[in-house]
Parts: structure tokens; C-alpha cells; sequence
């Protein structure tokens, strides 16, 4: 290729490390989003914009918005592609199958360009004096901080806290027969439970004093014992230290014969 | 008089009898509209950027303003999530930092091209930061939760035309799933980071492509500036298209449709351009119904009025084709691939216009204006701001049409602009129905596409550069900014949405999302499995399938009315039979609903009994009424949220 060229060769060597990128089994996101953006949002629109127009010299912006516009046409009509192919749409599907269009794009323009003689375009100069320079990135750095300032601020939004309580059946192939009880603390402090579970309104399990830390999860499995009744009702209470005399929550089921004598049924 | 009004002479003779005082202001004000040179030829900086050097101009110090303006929204977000007390004026003040100052300047006749094109690259990227800043960690809007649940059935299986019970039409037009999919796969960014990308990729398409589709028409970057920056006010502009949802990306590329279309039509760069056209048309078909069909009639429009002015032989022009292919392309992609939007869309307008006609015949009270379901009112200075907004694009139209017609009706493309922008009157009478408020939301963001060319060509023909001083753009700004303010006021909705934060509100979308739903439906994956069915409320359906990969019951997919279960005072043979047709394993109640007044109007869905009519609350007793029911568990309790299994009474004999 000529030096003319040197934009394809640009485009098709991005679009290659994109394969290459996309075949290693670790990647890191930085690089991979410096790689990705081009492949996805310029080279395929740039390379057909190219081919395109490849007769008349176009305007910076104009060339602009066909790289953008066509990039996000095309990548939308590639998904459509992939979708019909086994791979479907995954990373090394979609590096191949754009990789590709920015490849014969290029392919198509570097021939279109030797039949035509390239189109004489002044080049662009972009006078930035040390004060517009000194305010662009005056600007740029207050849009960033208050991005992070947004973002900290969402993420530490005071809510309200909870605890979740929860109880399930056993399951048929459950040998032990027992029920699976969790409690999850999503308190702003660290929280004493104490945990009482009951079987036809029989004490059967308690935890005095279970200590949880914010995001903390406590989880046992509490054995059914009556093996007689025709049905049992298992009942699961959580108090908060800080109100010890009232249910904090609570979560119940009455079980039938079938479902609590696990093991004859397996 | 036949010359300044090109009608016919009854006009003339009705002139000729006005009063004297009348006809001179008429003939000045014609005059205006007809003036062939209302801006200066070229001005300095456009001498200078001929000659290949871009002068910035005042674009770095309006760049340093516009970040002050994010910087104060951001802070009125922060105040919001911390403090109680009202913190809006921040950002009230940051969006007056953002637009106000950059209007201006491109009212100015100083500025140059690429000054402009950066001022208003500036000015919608710093909207758009705004609209993120709401919620910068993950998306909180109704109709962005819709979209991620079809990004991530396409990122989980690896294929297109998944389900999606929310939105059944959603997985049918992926386009904006499939670029986000493409971005997220190849960069490692999460759903909501590459989606955040691709919507600010799409709003710089959007203001480019809009920006070169004026200056095609008006042949002005200073007239295309204006209409961009007008274009920028509408009320869909700074929160609707700004979120993750399919009109976001299909709006940008329509535009650069229409604008690919209008360079190879009007500058006659041979048939191979209009591939460019095309690929996009088909790129649009495969993202958003509403915008395609919007599209191919704007296409159509301008076909038959290129055909009719007969401003070039069609032969050589692609605009009939593209029109036709569009159309095809439309129909074609309906039959065989999206079949189910016809009866979405068909619903949507017809209740629309079904309670607009009963709302005409008296059958049926309007819709109380500026207040919500709740009955919280709109503050006064925002029905004033609102009401000002209206009055000045309706006063301004009829001015702004009679200067199209008096400069560009040669131009097919300026006659369509024409003609749609008349819509836009029509449309203010669906705000007094239910269905329709949210129809005239929606068409705004299509009909500001030509309305802003035209209103952009009445200022500029009435406010001539000869003629402009600082007064004058003063008033202009004002005026662009009143219609700003307005949008920002509509299209945010009700005045507790403005800002995040705050408590939980019942059924109010972005403010009943907090952690405790979250975490519950979380709690479901993790201990429930994936796709078992739920009925739960409006806010929950969400969460449970969203976060939790539930399969949420929904009269939109199933035809089934989940919202009798929920809200009925007791478990009769009637819910028991809907549990039961419907095979719910799980129902997922929120205690907080009982709390309030739905913001929104309705608990679970917009056809549930009562809705948008609600005086009071959900009784207690109709969330708790599962409880003595011995077939159903109460297998989970976070204190609001309480999860139930019903699988024993929908599977008992």
C-alpha cells in the first residue's frame, strides 16, 4: 500500500488487534475498550464512507458523521449476521465479523484510490493558543469531578436499613429432611439477632445471639422432627437486639406429610 | 400585492380593505420573511477557517461554563441525596450555565463554522453528563430496566429475539441491545458502562447529523445552529433520549438517514451515496418501530413533494427509491420478524384517541393539567415557564411557516418541515387525556425536527445580523431558553422526579428503586433459580427481571390481569383461579405500596380497576391477606418486601 493509504492501514491493523485481543483468555478492560471503540464506533463507517465518496473530497465533518452514523448502521446489521451463525454474538464473533467489513472497506478503497487520483484537501490546522488550551482543560477536569462526585454521592446514598429472613422447604431429594434458614443483614452497623424457629408451636431450634456486620449473611439448616402429624407448621422468628420483645421478621409454612418425610419419597 | 403574498388575488382585494396602519405593518413584516440576505456573507473567523486554520473563538471559555453548569447539577444531585432541603435552583443554575451562555453565541453572527459545530457538540454531550449524573451507577428509569432485561437475555445467550415479558416488542428491534452487545463483549465494560457509551455515541450522531441536515436545507451554519440548539429544548431532549432505550439510538440514526439522504439529494453525488441511506434505513428498521414508521412517512412526504415540485428529473435522484425501500423494508420486517408491534402500537394510539373522542363528546372529564396522581401540584413558575413555552412555538410557527414559504419553497425538504411542524399544535390536544399525554411526550421529539428549522428560520429572518445587537439576542436567548426550561419541566415529569434522592415513593419508577427491592430479587436468583413465574407490582416486575431473571406475569404478554391478586381484599375463587391459569410459583409483595398514592397513577398496570383514580391507598389488608392462606409459604421477609409461594395452592388437586 502507498503512503496515501496509511488511514487503511491504521484501520485494518486496529481491527486485527481486536481479533488477536479477542482470542487471549485474559484481558484487561483498559486496553480492551481503547480497542473496541475505534472497531465499533469509526473504522467500518470510515473505510465505507471512504469508499463511498472516494471521487470527491469530504468536509472534516461530514466525514465525521458518516463514520459515526455508518459504524453504529453497519455493527447494527452485524448483530444480525452473527445471529444466524452457531457462534452467535460474542466477543470473537463480533471482532472477526467487523474486523472483516473494515478489512474489505479497506481493501475496496485502497483499489478505488489507485483508479482515481487522490483529491487534494488542505489540511486542517488547529491553532490552539496556551489560554483556550489552559480553559479546555480547565473544563474537562470540572466535568470529571463532578462525574465522581455524582457517582461517590449515589454510592454512598444513606437508605434506610433491612434484614432479610428467609426459610425454604426441603427438597424432595433432601436426605437430612431439613429446612434452609438465612438471614442477611443490610443494617448501616453491625446488628445482634437472635433467632427462634418452632414446629407446630414447638421450640425446635433458637440462636441466642447471632452477630452480623453489614452485608454479613448467616445461614443453617434446621432438621424437621415430627414424623407423624399429617402436617407441620414450621415458623421462623428474628428479633434485633435493639427491640428484643417484638418480631423483627418473620417467615412460616405449613408443611404436608409428603413434602416433610423427604427421605421415604427418595 | 400579488408579489409579496405569491396568493391569489381574493387575498389581495381582503389586504386592500385592512386599515391602513395594518397593511404597512403586514408589508414589513413580509418584507422581513422575504429578505434574501438576512446574515452577513462571511464573517472573519469563516475567512479564516476557509483558509484551512480553526479558530476556536469563544468556544474553550464556553466549554469551561458548561462543565460549571454540570458541576452545579451535580452538586444539586448530591444536595438532593443528602439534604432536605429543596436544592432544584442548582440545577436550575447549571442548566442555565449549559445552554444559555452557548445560545448566544450561536445566535451570534460572529462565530464561526467549527465553533459552532463545537459548541453545540459541547452543549449536548454536557446534557447528556446531566442525564447520567441522575443515576451514575446503574440504570433506574422504567424504560431503561426494559432494555437492559433484553441486553442481557441477547449477552446470556449469545442470540437476538429472545423474551422479554415487559415489553414483548423490545427483543423484536435489538439494534441498540446488539451495539451495546458488541461494545460490552469487545471491551469487558458491564451492560450499563457500554450502554452509557453507545446512547453518548448516539447523541453525538444526533446533533452532528442534525446540525448538517439544516445547513443542507438553510445552506447557513448559523441558521443550522440555531435550529440545532432549538431542537435541543424539547422536552425528550435532556431525559427520554438520554436513557437506554431503543428511540435513544434510532432517533441519531433516522436523523443521519434523512441527512444522508438530503446530501446525496441536494448536492448530486451520484447513485453509490445512497447506500449510505439505505444501510442506515435498515439499521433504523431494526431499532424502534415508532421511529421507522415515523421516518418512512417524513420519506414518503418528501418523495411526493420532490415529485410534485419537479425540482429535478426523479431519475436522478435516490430520494424516490430510498422512500420506496424504506417502506418495503418496514412492511417487510413487521410480516416476518415483528408481527406483535402492530397490535402495541395499534393499542397505544387507540387509547389514546379513544380518550381524546370522549374527552370531546363530554363522555368523559380532560385530564387535570400540572398535577400528579398523587395530587401533587406542579409549582406556579413551572406552569408559567411551561404555558410561555407553548404560547412562543405557537405564536412563532405561523411567522416562522410564512418565511419558509416566502425562501425556501423551492426546497422540497423545507416544504416537508413545513407541513409536519404543523402537527405539532394538534398534538397539545392529547395532553388533556391519560394515554394521550404520554403520545404528545413522545411525538415531540420527531415533530422538533422540522419545527426547530422552522422557528430557526423565522428568528433568523426576523432579526436580520444587520439589525442585531445585544438586545436583541438577549431576547432571543431567553426565549430559546424558556422553551428549555419548559422541556426540562415536561419531560421530567411530575416535580418529585426532578432530582434523585429523597424517600421511597409508591409506584414513582426511579424513586421506589432502592436497595431493599434489589436485594430481594437478588436473593431470588441466588435461592429461588431463574424463570420462575411471579406476579408482583409495577416497581418488583422490574427488579424480580432485571436482577432476580425472574419471568414476571404481565397482561402485555400473558393476557392475564395479575393486579386482581394483588389488590383485592381477599383470596377468593377469582384470584385463586387467575394464580392458577397462570401458573405463578411466586408472588412478591411490597408492604410499602399500602403507603400511598401510586406517583404514576396505577400499582401493577395501567388497565388495572382504579387506575389514574386512586383517592386512597391499598388497604394493609389486601398485601397481607396471603398470610392465612395454609397452602401458600412465606419463604422470604425484609420487612417491606415479602415473598410468597403459592406453588402448593396453584398444584393442589
Amino acid at each position: 500500500m502507498r503512503p496515501k493509504n496509511l488511514d487503511l492501514i491504521l484501520a485494518v491493523s486496529i481491527a486485527s488487534m481486536n481479533v488477536v485481543w479477542a482470542m487471549l483468555p485474559n484481558r484487561t478492560p483498559l486496553i480492551g475498550i481503547m480497542l473496541a471503540l475505534p472497531l465499533v464506533f469509526v473504522l467500518p463507517g470510515y473505510t465505507l464512507s471512504e469508499a463511498l465518496f472516494h471521487k470527491r473530497a469530504l468536509q472534516t465533518s461530514h466525514r465525521l458523521i458518516f463514520s459515526l452514523g455508518l459504524s453504529l448502521a453497519l455493527c447494527v446489521l452485524s448483530g444480525f449476521i452473527l445471529n444466524v451463525l452457531p457462534g452467535g454474538l460474542q466477543a470473537k464473533s463480533w471482532a472477526v465479523l467487523l474486523g472483516l467489513l473494515t478489512t474489505v472497506f479497506s481493501l475496496l478503497v485502497a483499489l478505488l484510490r489507485r483508479r482515481v487520483p487522490l483529491y487534494t484537501m488542505h489540511p486542517v490546522r488547529f491553532r490552539l493558543r496556551i489560554h483556550e488550551g489552559v480553559l479546555l482543560g480547565l473544563a474537562l477536569i470540572v466535568v470529571i469531578q463532578a462525574l465522581f462526585y455524582s457517582a461517590v454521592g449515589a454510592a454512598l446514598q444513606p437508605h434506610p436499613g433491612f434484614t432479610q429472613l428467609w426459610m425454604i422447604p426441603p427438597t424432595r431429594g433432601d436426605k437430612n429432611c431439613a429446612v434452609r434458614l438465612g438471614v442477611r443483614s443490610f443494617e448501616s452497623e453491625a446488628v445482634r439477632y437472635r433467632i427462634q424457629v418452632t414446629e407446630n408451636q414447638e421450640a425446635i431450634a433458637s440462636w441466642p445471639s447471632i452477630v452480623l456486620a453489614p452485608q454479613q449473611e448467616w445461614i443453617s439448616r434446621v432438621p424437621i422432627i415430627t414424623k407423624t402429624a399429617d402436617k407441620v407448621y414450621i415458623e421462623a422468628r428474628l428479633y434485633s437486639s435493639d427491640k428484643p420483645a417484638s418480631v423483627y421478621q418473620q417467615v412460616d409454612f405449613t408443611l404436608s406429610r409428603e413434602e416433610f418425610q423427604c427421605q421415604a419419597i427418595t | 400585492m400579488s408579489l409579496i403574498f405569491g396568493l391569489s388575488t381574493y387575498s389581495n382585494k381582503v389586504f386592500g380593505h385592512l386599515p391602513k396602519p395594518l397593511q404597512h405593518r403586514i408589508i414589513a413584516i413580509v418584507d422581513r420573511a422575504r429578505d434574501p440576505k438576512p446574515e452577513m456573507s462571511v464573517t472573519g473567523h469563516e475567512e479564516t477557517e476557509q483558509q484551512g486554520t480553526i479558530v476556536w473563538g469563544w468556544l474553550p471559555i464556553l466549554a469551561l461554563t458548561n462543565a460549571l453548569g454540570v458541576l452545579s447539577v451535580a452538586y444539586a444531585y448530591l444536595a438532593s441525596r443528602y439534604v432536605s432541603t429543596n436544592p432544584a435552583i442548582f440545577f436550575w443554575l447549571g442548566l442555565l450555565f449549559i445552554f444559555s451562555p452557548s445560545t448566544g453565541r450561536l445566535i451570534s453572527p460572529k462565530a464561526s463554522r467549527f465553533e459552532r459545530i463545537g459548541i453545540l457538540c459541547v452543549v449536548g454531550i454536557c446534557l447528556y453528563i446531566v442525564a447520567v449524573m441522575y443515576s451514575p451507577l446503574y440504570f433506574s428509569s422504567f424504560d431503561e430496566f426494559l432494555h437492559l432485561i433484553t441486553a442481557d437475555t441477547i449477552a446470556g445467550s449469545g442470540h437476538l429475539f429472545g423474551q422479554n415479558a415487559l415489553l414483548p416488542v423490545s427483543p423484536d428491534f435489538p439494534g441498540l441491545e446488539i451495539v451495546t452487545n458488541a461494545l460490552s463483549t469487545l471491551s469487558g465494560l458491564s451492560t450499563y458502562h457500554a450502554g452509557i457509551v453507545v446512547v453518548g455515541v448516539a447523541r453525538l450522531v444526533m446533533i452532528l447529523s442534525f446540525f448538517l441536515l439544516n445547513e443542507q436545507i438553510m445552506k447557513s451554519a448559523r441558521m443550522a445552529g440555531i435550529a440545532t440548539i432549538i431542537y435541543m429544548a424539547n422536552q425528550h431532549f435532556l431525559v427520554f433520549d438520554a436513557q437506554f432505550a431503543y428511540e435513544s439510538l434510532a432517533l441519531p440514526l433516522a436523523t443521519f438517514a434523512l441527512f444522508a439522504v438530503a446530501y446525496e439529494t441536494l448536492n448530486d453525488y451520484g447513485s453509490w451515496v445512497v447506500i449510505a441511506g439505505w444501510i442506515t434505513l435498515g439499521a433504523v428498521v431494526a431499532t424502534h418501530h415508532t421511529t421507522d414508521f415515523i421516518l418512512d412517512g417524513f420519506l414518503v412526504l418528501w418523495a411526493l413533494t420532490f415529485v410534485s415540485l419537479r425540482t429535478a428529473p426523479i431519475r436522478k435522484s435516490g430520494l424516490v427509491q430510498t422512500a420506496l425501500f424504506g417502506v418495503v423494508l418496514s412492511i417487510g420486517y413487521v410480516v416476518f420478524i415483528a408481527q406483535p408491534v402492530v397490535g402495541y402500537v395499534v393499542s397505544f394510539l387507540g387509547n389514546a384517541l379513544n380518550e381524546l373522542w370522549h374527552v370531546l363528546v363530554g363522555s368523559s372529564g380532560a385530564r387535570q393539567l400540572f398535577v400528579d396522581y398523587s395530587g401533587e401540584p406542579t409549582p406556579l413558575w413551572e406552569r408559567a415557564v411551561s404555558l410561555s413555552s407553548i404560547a412562543l412555538i405557537v405564536l412563532s410557527l405561523p411567522f416562522g411557516l410564512l418565511c419558509l414559504w416566502q425562501r425556501y419553497r423551492s426546497n422540497a425538504l423545507a416544504w416537508v418541515s413545513g407541513i409536519v411542524s404543523l402537527c405539532y399544535p394538534l398534538t397539545l390536544l392529547l395532553r388533556f387525556t391519560n394515554s394521550g399525554g404520554e403520545v404528545a411526550d413522545r411525538t415531540a421529539a420527531f415533530l422538533f425536527i422540522p419545527l426547530s428549522c422552522v422557528l430557526a428560520i423565522f428568528v433568523v429572518q426576523f432579526w436580520p445580523t444587520r439589525l442585531l445587537r445585544w438586545k436583541q439576542t438577549t431576547l432571543i436567548t431567553c426565549a430559546i431558553t424558556v422553551v428549555l426550561l419548559s422541556g426540562v419541566i415536561v419531560g421530567s415529569g411530575p416535580p418529585w422526579n426532578l432530582l434523585p434522592g429523597g424517600p421511597y415513593l409508591v409506584a414513582a419508577d426511579a424513586h421506589s428503586i432502592e436497595p431493599d427491592g434489589m436485594q430481594a430479587a437478588i436473593w431470588a436468583r441466588s435461592y429461588l433459580g431463574p424463570n420462575n413465574r411471579v406476579a408482583t407490582d409495577r416497581i418488583n416486575q422490574l427488579l424480580m427481571a432485571a436482577y432476580g431473571e425472574q419471568r414476571d406475569i404481565t397482561s402485555i404478554e400473558d393476557r392475564i390481569e395479575v393486579a386482581q391478586i394483588l389488590l383485592s381484599s381477599s383470596l377468593g375463587p377469582h384470584e385463586i383461579a387467575i394464580l392458577r391459569s397462570a401458573k405463578i410459583r411466586y408472588i412478591v409483595v411490597d408492604m410499602r405500596l399500602a403507603n400511598g398514592l401510586p406517583r404514576l397513577g396505577f400499582y401493577v398496570d395501567p388497565a388495572e380497576p382504579g387506575a389514574f383514580h386512586y383517592v386512597v391507598p391499598i388497604d394493609q389488608e389486601a398485601l397481607t391477606k396471603f398470610t392465612t392462606i395454609p397452602q401458600i409459604y412465606r419463604v422470604f421477609d425484609s420487612g417491606n418486601i415479602i415473598i410468597y409461594d403459592v406453588g402448593g395452592l396453584v398444584n393442589a388437586p
